[in-house]
């Protein structure tokens, strides 16, 4: 059995309500972003982690085919190899939702890139308990290049919610070098 | 690395006509994950409720051409470990109406 859980970041089909999926910050109908709270203001329960603990023979976290992009077939290889292995096998796709993220559907697929090459969702894979990072971005770029894309994260760019950026920022550097540290990148 | 000229003839599963928005992601990733899948092999899809559900299953129209079974929110998994274990009991029993791999 192949378990594919395709993340969107939020209950999008009652209206886009926040869930544990939901980046910090996002601005969503049940966490708004107003004069006194500034979007959800939790982290992002990280799910592909939460399969790994549970010690399955693959795991794996990925994005939609972008065509262009080194990793243009990382789904698609995941897929194969996942329906080849026996037993319980998880994947997690990082899938845009034009509606809740705010942003245009002819471009989203450059919103999924910017989450790939900020490291806030990288692409790697757990077999049998080893670490494999499928993509390792040339220059790590700021969280801003994702965050500026999409209109869920609007209000996160205004000067006196800097800070917000900032935090995220670590939260997602703290998360990279753990994942290098656990593939022996580093 | 997968050739995409071979990958566009291999079978479609999950067919147009449903109504997920504009731009929406996951008919896409649907369509890859199942173009994984060789042509001669048959899937058992079980869907937990959300977009991707209620928007492919219009009663009396569906988009798959797989077996699909539609699930609450907490147990498709435990749905289709469940027709995992009929299937290979079926299979004991030499009760399987054709010859189905596994």
């Amino acid at each position: 059995m192949l378990y594919v859980c395709y993340d969107n970041g939020a209950y999008m089909n009652t209206g886009i309500q926040r869930s544990s999926a939901t980046p910090y910050g996002a601005d969503t109908t049940t966490s708004p972003a107003g004069k006194v709270k500034q979007g959800k203001e939790q982290f992002r329960k990280d799910l592909t982690e939460i399969m790994v603990a549970h010690h399955i023979p693959y795991a794996a976290q990925t994005v939609p085919v972008i065509p262009g992009t080194p990793y243009m077939f990382d789904l698609y290889n995941k897929a194969e190899k996942a329906f080849k292995i026996t037993g319980a096998k998880f994947m997690n796709v990082l899938t845009p939702c034009p509606r809740g993220w705010r942003c245009d559907t002819a471009t989203e697929l450059e919103v999924v890139k910017a989450a790939v090459e900020t490291c806030f969702w990288p692409l790697y894979e757990v077999e049998n308990g080893e670490y494999k990072i499928n993509y390792i971005p040339k220059e790590k770029k700021p969280i801003t290049e994702w965050l500026k894309l999409q209109g869920r994260f609007k209000h996160l760019l205004k000067p006196e919610n800097e800070h917000i950026v900032q935090k995220i920022q670590e939260e997602v550097d703290r998360r990279w070098e753990r994942l290098l540290f656990l593939a022996k990148v580093k | 690395m997968p050739n995409l000229k071979e990958l566009s003839k291999k079978k479609v599963r999950f067919t147009g006509g449903h109504r997920m928005c504009a731009g929406c992601g996951a008919p896409m990733v649907v369509n890859w994950i199942l173009k994984a899948l060789d042509d001669d092999e048959r899937a058992v899809i079980s869907n937990a409720t959300g977009c991707l559900e209620v928007s492919t299953c219009l009663y009396p129209y569906t988009s798959w051409k797989d077996s699909w079974v539609h699930t609450a929110f907490e147990n498709a998994a435990a749905t289709c470990s469940g027709t995992e274990a009929a299937f290979k009991a079926l299979k004991k029993k030499d009760l399987l109406m054709e010859s189905i791999s596994s």
